[in-house]
Order: structure tokens, then C-alpha cells, then sequence
């Protein structure tokens, strides 16, 4: 790129990929496509059942491996094909939905909560309490997440429950080590040390005082989080040891896939598209939030 | 520099204790370890000997020093599928799966290496937009999909590479591009902010006032002074491909740790998914460690000073 | 026999909210080993006059839009970025500024910097080694113990021993003329006379010609024979530094001078300080940029900028002299 000081003219404004970037999410704005999708997931998964159109579960042999619709030998009633059992993918994706977006939604909560009230807990007593609490943290961090789920997987009884104990296992620390420091900038502020001369009481000024500050830090973690989760999830069901057959995961969809790999591609893409656009919205609009109403949390 | 060392080796320390510690309260939460730890066809004498090892009319403390005891010389228990030491076994496929992370790394790290240069370089440019799409993309795709893609473009498709096994390079090409893939991803990003902030510098500017040409400033300065946070970031994500790599070696058939570890939860065969795990968090912290210590070796300042 | 030759330089800066003139119509003159110094405060365009001569304003905003800069008869302006790294930074024109502590890069040992420019300009074609000459230097700005302190690293080096080491960096392809933009701003003040002694020693020994850009006149006036202001990217006035200071011709150099807090004055009066701010910088004033803070402005300066008038062996901008 050779530079001169020759005159030239000045920037011309964004052009037509910087503005198509940005209804994408990329760049400023809001992310509409972005929030659509999620918008999708969220629809599909509490109304999936009047949505799908096929029974999501109905096995149909003479339909088996379907190409999508507007393929050669495709079928327009089955949209994105069939699978070896003949059932249609799409209705499955949709079903899938559901799993996912609820086993999201507990982890996420719960993870939430336990690494809030703990992390809170670390910044605003400090001392001991700090100490030991941190020390979970590193100790958590520090060792790694997947080898760790195999180990509650081996033990525990397959299962949405055992999937969202080992998500919540994972990611507590996360909100635990971000809200601590949120509180310890916190407590630092007139309005605490006011209410502790007051005699308030040490609950009452973690639900009025604390709290109600830190939840935007905590939701614009959450939606971060929420793409991150269903690909954790799906990779569970994928190995076979988060949901089992007969329901319908997203990760199962891919496993079942596999071995059809050969002759039936679109077992493998759809349901890895679903993922995909689901952790990708999440991303991207968690991360408008975050620029939006929380800049600060950009480090991590 | 002394200090440094020993401080962040004691922490070390204390996350593998850690992870002992997890797998220990583990083997209790499936209520009965001595059922965990043995096969179906144990014998009443079997079980008998495994309680007292395990010394279950113990208290808790005396349990887990025990269970330390064994840890230590490495003692995780015996495989009943494959009838050997399950320490063993995991070590057998360390190397696999070592090679496979490795792997992986060069490839995040020569794609990211340009890429996050290049686009800090021409901050706006196409070359930007590019890698910033891709590092978008790169971190919403999970590895096992992009595994079960590139098998079936590169394999099935194009037959251009093989889609299970390990043998030969072009066994480990699929593989490792589906490991490294996250990485690249988030290495661009770090690279490019610090790229950016480094050719803001004084330093920089002075390199150019003495008439530095732009290529050499860019290469060999300015990313000599990226080193830090870029080898942070290839150890980091070094240590997290070993997890990766469990999901990425089942979708690959690649004789690894990971695969061992899941064909192990699904046999019910105890003793080889702790000794997994065990020196996967005992892999993952050393190297963390390492990583931090190289610090001195690449900072000067931090070499001196502290 | 004339060293630079600054003609109407005109420099811009393409920001997102505007565009701001940050050189404007400024000229002077050095002499072979001449130092010229350029007062103003910040903001006052000085800086980017400084990195205009070399091509070194911040890209991509910066561009020089008009004027000429001639070395040794030579045009630098429209060479490209590639030219002026090969034959004129370091070689030919040479920087140092405000920072000492940055301005050296901490991952690479002081004597592998000071020989960088010197093997990239060839001068090492000889048989001493690039680190060789760059011992040399580091010895001629007085470092002690030069070939052992050449393998330390910048953050091993006092604040003063770092700018001396700027400094060699520097010279290390003797250049004709040394840009220096406010290099004691950051150094203690017995430091700062240590370097300005380097500086004046330095000058006299290679003959280097001096830009010395600073916002004190104190400083500068030790050091320069020539002198001249700027304000709101103008120059306001061009004088010999005994002139100058004897008695200013501006109003702004005015101020500026009975701004200066004096030992020994006897009367208890308020410090002065020039009243107002400056011009903020995307408004360009019509008239004269000084006349909103002036005592003495008429409603010609409100309507007409003056250019710079000579006036016995000086030049000043101002309708009212």
C-alpha cells in the first residue's frame, strides 16, 4: 500500500459491506438478523410442537433419506429431507430447539445465580471468605472443562439433569470471578458505605443495593453465554452422554447423521446449521450488549 | 524471577490437588466406588480387598490421602476392558493425542499469524473485514461439526484425504484443521489488538524515524514485541485443545486419550476415565505453567526486574 | 548556505469530525548547523510541523496538502514512504522525541537499536560492525561504560541515559539536521541541563543543524539562535533569540514572555496569563487567529489576517506594530 502526500479524496462514509456487515451484527447498529435468529430459536423451542410439521418422532421407512426439498428426489413437504427412519429433519430441528433452549436456560440460570451470589459474596466480605472462594476459582479454571464432564458423565445417570449439573459445573466461575469484581469496584461506592451507617442489614443491601447494579453485567453475560452452552450441550449428545435417544437434541441429530455421511449429507449440515446460527446469534448480539450497556467487560 | 517461579508452580501445585479432588468426590457421588472401580465380574474377595484399599470405614480426610497416595505413584486403578493399569493405557495414546493438539496449533497459528498481523496492518481494509468475519464464524462453529464437514467435503467428496485413523500426515490434516479452528479465531483477535496497539507506539514511530522500512518494522519489531501475548495465547489454547481433542478424536477415530476416555464412560470402565481426566488436567496445567514461565525468557523486563 | 527551506507548508488532518488545519501556511529557514527554535503550546501545530518533515504524521489522517520542503535543495514533499526511509530518515533528517521511556522498544537491547538505522543506511559497509559504531555512540552522548551497557535493555537505563540513548540513535547515521520535539519535557530539571548541554556539545562537534520544538522559552532560548512562534498553526513571529526576547513584537509572544513568572520581582502583582483559549481547532477564525485574546485588536484584524511583515531583520504577523 504506497502512501504519498498526494491529495485525495476524503473517506466516503460506509460502504455497501460495511452496511450489510451491520444488519449482520458486525459494526454498530443493532443486530437485527441476529436477534431474529435467536427470536427463531426461542419461538421454535416453546411452540414447537404446533410449529413442526411433521411429527418430529414419526417414523415413516418408505420416506427414508429424503434429499431437502429443492433437491433432485427432494420432496416439498419434507423442507430440509429425512433422515434414515424417515423422519423430516426440519420438524426434528425445531423439536430440537426445545431441548436445547430449556437445558440452556436452567444451566444458564443456575450457573448464574450460584457464580453471582458467590462471586458477590468474594467482593463484598473479602478476607477469608475472598480467599477461599477465589481458590475455587483458579481451581475450577484451571483444569479442563471437557475431560471434567466425561468424569460426571461416567458417574451420573444420563440425562438433562446430569447435562445441566456439568454446564453449571463449568460455568459458575465464569460469573463468579466477573461479579467479584463488579462488587469490589462497588462496594468502594457512598451509597454502600451510607447504607452499612445506617445499619441495613447485610442481605438487604446485597438485594437493593448490589444486585439491581450488576444485573445488566449479569444478563449481558448470560445471552454471551447462551450460544456457548448449546454447543457444549450439543457436543455432549453428540458423544452420546447428554440427551439420550428418543429425544431429539440437536448434538444427537449429528451423531445419527454420521453414519449416513456418505449418502446422506444433509443429515449432518442441517442440524450443525441450527447450532451454528444459534451460537453465532448469541454471540453476536451478547456482544452488542455487552458494547452497548457494559463496555467494560471487553477484556474478558 | 525465583519468586515468580515458585509462586505460580505452587499454584499449580494446588490445581492439580484440585482436580484430584474433584475426581475423588466423583468416584463417591456415584455412591458405591468400589462397585465404580471394579468390573462386572469382580469376585466377593475383590471387593473386600478394594474397601479396605480404598479404606471406606475411614473418615473422609484419610480416604482422600489415600486416594492421594495412589495418585501420586500413578495408581489410578485397573482397566476391565482392556485388562492393564489404567495409567497405563492413557499413557499408550498420550503421544496421539499430543500430536494431535500440536498439530492443531500450527495450524491456528499459521493462519492466525497473518491474518491478525495483516488485518491490524490494514486496520479497515477488506483483509480486516475478512478475518473478522472468520473469527466471528470461527467461534460460533463447535469442532465436531466442522470435523464431520471437512470429512465429508475432503474425505467423502473430494477424496482427498483420509477419514479416520492416524498413520500417515495426511491422516492428521482433517483432524488437526477441525481442532485448531476455534483458536484461530480468538488468536486473530488477540493478535490484531496488540498489533495495533504496539504500531501506535513511540517506539514504533521512532523505528520509523530512523528510516526503518515498513516491512521489517512490521515483522520483525513490532510482532517481536507481540510475542508475549502471543505465545501466552498459544499456550493457553494449546492446553485447551487437549480438551478439543476428546470430542474431535471420537469424530476422527484418532487413537487418543479423548477417544479412550469416552469409549471408557460408555463401558463403564471407571479406572480409565479417571486416569483420563487425571492427566488431562495434570497436562492442562503444566502447561499453563510453562507458558507463564516463558514469560522471563521473552520479556526482558520481567527477566530482570519483578 | 541554507540547510532547510520551508515554504508555505500546509498541513491537514482528516478526523471524523472535520478536518483541521494543522499546518498553515508556515515557513522558515535553517542554516548548516544552525538551531532554530519553535515555541507554542499545545496544539499549536508545532509537532506536526516537526513530523511533516519527515512524512511522519499519523496515517491515515495526516496528509500534507501544500507548501514546500527543501533539503538542501532537495523536495520532500510527494516522495514516497518508501524514499524518505531510504535516503532521508535518519540519514539525512533525524527525530527525537518527547518520551525517552517509549520511545525506545523494550524487547530489544539498547545497542541493537542504535545499530539498526546504521546497518539499514549502510554505514557498517566497513569493518567495524553495526554494534561496533553503535558502541561509538553511545560513548559520544556519554554513557558510561558503553560496550557493557550496550546488551541492556531500555528499562535497565536511567530516564536521562535513555534520552541520550535517543539521542545516539538518533545521530548514528549523522544527519544534517536533528528534530528535536520537546525532549526534556519528561526529564527532571537538573537532567534537563545534562541533555541540553549534550544537545549544544553535539551540535558543535558534528555540525548538526537543530529544530527544536518546545513550549519553553526558557529552554529554548539557551539553545537557539533563532527563534519562532506559533499559534493556531501560524507562525506569528520569526526572530534572532536576543531579539526575540529583548522585546517581542507579537502580542502573543508578549503574553507569553510576562507569562513567565520572574525570581526576583519585586511587585506582588497576579501572574499574568493571556486571556481566553485558544482557537478551538476546526474553526478557522477569519482576521487574524490571535485577535479574540489581543489588547490591541482593531477591526482590521477582525476582517484581515496579516501575513508575516519584515521588519528589521524580523518578521511578525500583526496589523499593529
Amino acid at each position: 500500500m504506497a502512501d504519498s502526500f498526494a491529495l485525495e479524496p476524503l473517506s466516503r462514509g460506509p460502504g455497501l459491506l460495511t452496511r450489510g456487515l451491520r444488519k449482520l451484527g458486525i459494526g454498530k447498529g443493532f443486530p437485527w438478523i441476529a436477534a431474529s435468529v435467536l427470536a427463531a430459536v426461542l419461538v421454535s423451542a416453546l411452540f414447537s410442537t404446533w410449529l413442526a410439521p411433521h411429527n418430529a418422532g414419526g417414523i415413516s421407512l418408505e420416506n427414508s433419506l429424503t434429499p431437502p426439498m429443492w433437491m433432485e428426489g427432494g420432496d416439498s413437504t419434507y423442507v430440509l429431507g429425512t433422515d434414515n427412519l424417515g423422519r423430516d429433519i426440519f420438524s426434528r430441528i425445531i423439536v430440537g430447539a426445545q431441548v436445547s433452549v430449556e437445558i440452556a436456560a436452567y444451566a444458564i440460570i443456575l450457573s448464574g445465580a450460584i457464580g453471582a451470589m458467590l462471586g458477590m459474596t468474594a467482593g463484598y466480605f473479602g478476607g477469608w471468605v475472598d480467599a477461599v472462594i477465589s481458590r475455587l476459582i483458579d481451581i475450577q479454571m484451571a483444569v479442563p472443562s471437557i475431560p471434567m464432564a466425561m468424569l460426571f458423565a461416567a458417574v451420573l445417570a444420563p440425562g438433562k439433569g446430569m447435562v445441566i449439573f456439568i454446564i453449571v459445573l463449568t460455568y459458575w466461575s465464569w460469573y463468579a470471578r466477573i461479579l467479584r469484581d463488579e462488587v469490589l469496584s462497588l462496594r468502594e461506592r457512598d451509597y454502600i458505605a451510607l447504607a452499612k451507617v445506617a445499619g441495613v442489614r447485610t442481605p438487604v443491601i446485597f438485594a437493593r443495593h448490589l444486585f439491581p447494579n450488576i444485573l445488566n453485567t449479569l444478563f449481558v453475560l448470560a445471552t454471551l453465554q447462551f450460544g456457548s452452552v448449546i454447543v457444549f450441550e450439543a457436543g455432549l449428545s453428540f458423544l452420546g452422554l447428554g440427551i439420550q435417544p428418543p429425544q431429539i437434541s440437536w448434538g444427537g441429530m449429528l451423531s445419527d447423521g454420521r453414519n449416513f455421511i456418505e449418502v446422506a449429507w444433509w443429515l449432518i449440515t442441517m442440524p450443525g446449521l441450527a447450532i451454528m446460527a444459534a451460537c453465532l446469534a448469541s454471540n453476536l448480539l451478547g456482544d452488542w450488549l455487552r458494547d452497548t450497556f457494559d463496555p467494560k467487560l471487553r477484556q474478558s | 524471577m525465583g519468586r515468580y517461579i515458585f509462586n505460580r508452580s505452587w499454584q499449580g501445585l494446588i490445581a492439580i490437588i484440585g482436580a484430584l479432588a474433584i475426581v475423588f468426590i466423583a468416584q463417591r457421588l456415584s455412591g458405591d466406588p468400589v462397585a465404580l472401580l471394579l468390573p462386572m465380574d469382580a469376585t466377593e474377595a475383590d471387593f473386600v480387598a478394594m474397601r479396605a484399599k480404598l479404606g471406606l470405614d475411614q473418615p473422609m480426610v484419610v480416604q482422600f490421602w489415600r486416594f492421594l497416595q495412589s495418585a501420586v505413584v500413578g495408581d489410578f486403578g485397573h482397566s476391565y476392558m482392556w485388562n492393564e493399569p489404567a495409567m497405563d493405557l492413557i499413557l499408550d495414546r498420550l503421544p496421539a493425542t499430543l500430536e494431535l493438539a500440536f498439530a492443531g496449533l500450527v495450524f491456528a497459528a499459521a493462519l492466525a499469524v497473518p491474518l491478525g498481523v495483516l488485518s491490524a496492518v490494514y486496520q479497515d481494509s477488506w483483509i480486516d473485514r475478512v478475518a473478522k468475519v472468520f473469527a466471528m464464524l470461527g467461534q460460533a462453529v463447535p469442532n465436531f461439526w466442522i470435523g464431520l464437514l471437512l470429512i465429508l467435503f475432503f474425505a467423502v467428496y473430494l477424496q482427498w484425504f483420509p477419514a479416520f485413523g492416524r498413520g500417515t500426515i495426511m491422516h492428521l490434516v482433517l483432524p488437526a484443521i477441525a481442532l485448531g479452528w476455534y483458536p484461530v479465531a480468538a488468536m486473530t483477535r488477540t493478535l490484531r489488538s496488540a498489533m495495533l496497539e504496539i504500531m501506535q507506539s513511540d517506539y514504533i514511530r521512532m523505528a520509523r524515524a530512523v528510516g526503518l522500512g515498513q516491512r521489517s518494522i512490521i515483522w520483525k519489531y513490532a510482532l517481536r514485541n507481540a510475542a508475549v501475548p502471543l505465545v501466552t495465547m498459544l499456550g493457553v489454547y494449546f492446553a485447551g485443545m487437549l480438551g478439543g481433542a476428546f470430542v474431535v478424536e471420537v469424530v476422527f477415530a484418532w487413537p487418543g486419550v479423548g477417544r479412550a476416555v469416552v469409549e471408557a464412560v460408555f463401558a463403564r470402565d471407571f479406572p480409565v476415565v479417571q486416569a483420563g481426566v487425571v492427566l488431562s488436567a495434570v497436562v492442562f496445567v503444566v502447561v499453563n505453567l510453562l507458558v507463564d514461565l516463558s514469560y522471563g525468557v521473552i520479556d526482558p523486563r520481567i527477566r530482570h526486574g519483578r | 548556505m541554507t540547510l532547510l527551506e520551508v515554504e508555505n507548508l500546509q498541513t491537514e488532518l482528516h478526523l471524523k469530525r472535520g478536518i483541521v488545519r494543522a499546518v498553515s501556511g508556515v515557513g522558515f529557514t535553517i542554516r548548516a548547523g544552525e538551531a532554530l527554535g519553535l515555541i507554542g503550546e499545545s496544539g499549536s501545530g508545532k509537532t506536526m510541523t516537526g513530523l511533516s518533515l519527515l512524512g511522519l504524521l499519523p496515517q491515515p489522517v495526516g496528509r500534507i496538502v501544500g507548501g514546500s520542503i527543501k533539503l538542501d535543495g532537495r523536495e520532500l514533499v510527494g516522495l514516497s514512504q518508501e524514499t524518505l526511509a531510504r535516503e532521508i530518515r535518519g540519514k539525512e533528517i533525524a527525530m527525537i522525541s518527547q518520551d525517552p521511556m517509549t520511545s525506545l522498544n523494550p524487547v530489544f537491547t539498547v545497542g541493537s537499536q542504535i545499530a539498526a538505522p546504521i546497518h539499514k543506511h549502510g554505514y557498517d559497509r566497513g569493518d567495524e560492525s553495526a554494534i561496533d559504531l553503535a558502541v561509538r555512540e553511545l560513548e559520544r552522548v556519554r554513557v558510561p561504560s558503553a560496550r557493557l551497557r550496550s546488551h541492556d535493555y531500555p528499562h535497565q537505563f536511567s530516564g536521562g541515559m535513555r534520552q541520550r540513548t535517543v539521542a545516539a540513535m538518533a545521530i548514528g547515521c549523522k544527519p544534517k539536521l536533528l528534530i528535536a520535539d520537546e525532549p526534556t519535557s519528561a526529564l527532571d530539571v537538573t537532567i534537563q541541563v545534562q541533555f541540553m548541554d549534550l544537545i549544544s556539545e553535539l551540535q558543535a562537534d558534528t555540525g548538526v543543524g537543530l529544530l527544536f520544538i518546545t513550549h519553553d522559552l526558557g529552554v529554548a532560548a539557551s539553545l537557539c539562535q533563532k527563534i519562532a512562534v506559533m499559534y493556531a498553526a501560524r507562525i506569528v513571529e520569526i526572530a534572532p533569540a536576543t531579539d526575540i526576547y529583548a522585546e517581542p513584537l507579537h502580542p502573543y509572544t508578549q503574553g507569553l514572555l510576562n507569562s513567565v513568572p520572574r525570581l526576583g520581582s519585586k511587585r506582588k502583582h497576579r501572574l499574568y496569563s493571556i486571556p481566553g483559549t485558544p482557537p478551538h481547532a476546526l474553526n478557522e477564525l477569519q482576521g487574524c487567529s490571535f485577535h479574540p485574546r489581543c489588547e490591541r485588536a482593531t477591526e482590521a484584524c477582525r476582517t484581515e489576517r496579516p501575513p508575516l511583515i519584515a521588519r528589521e531583520g524580523r518578521e511578525v504577523a500583526c496589523w499593529n506594530l
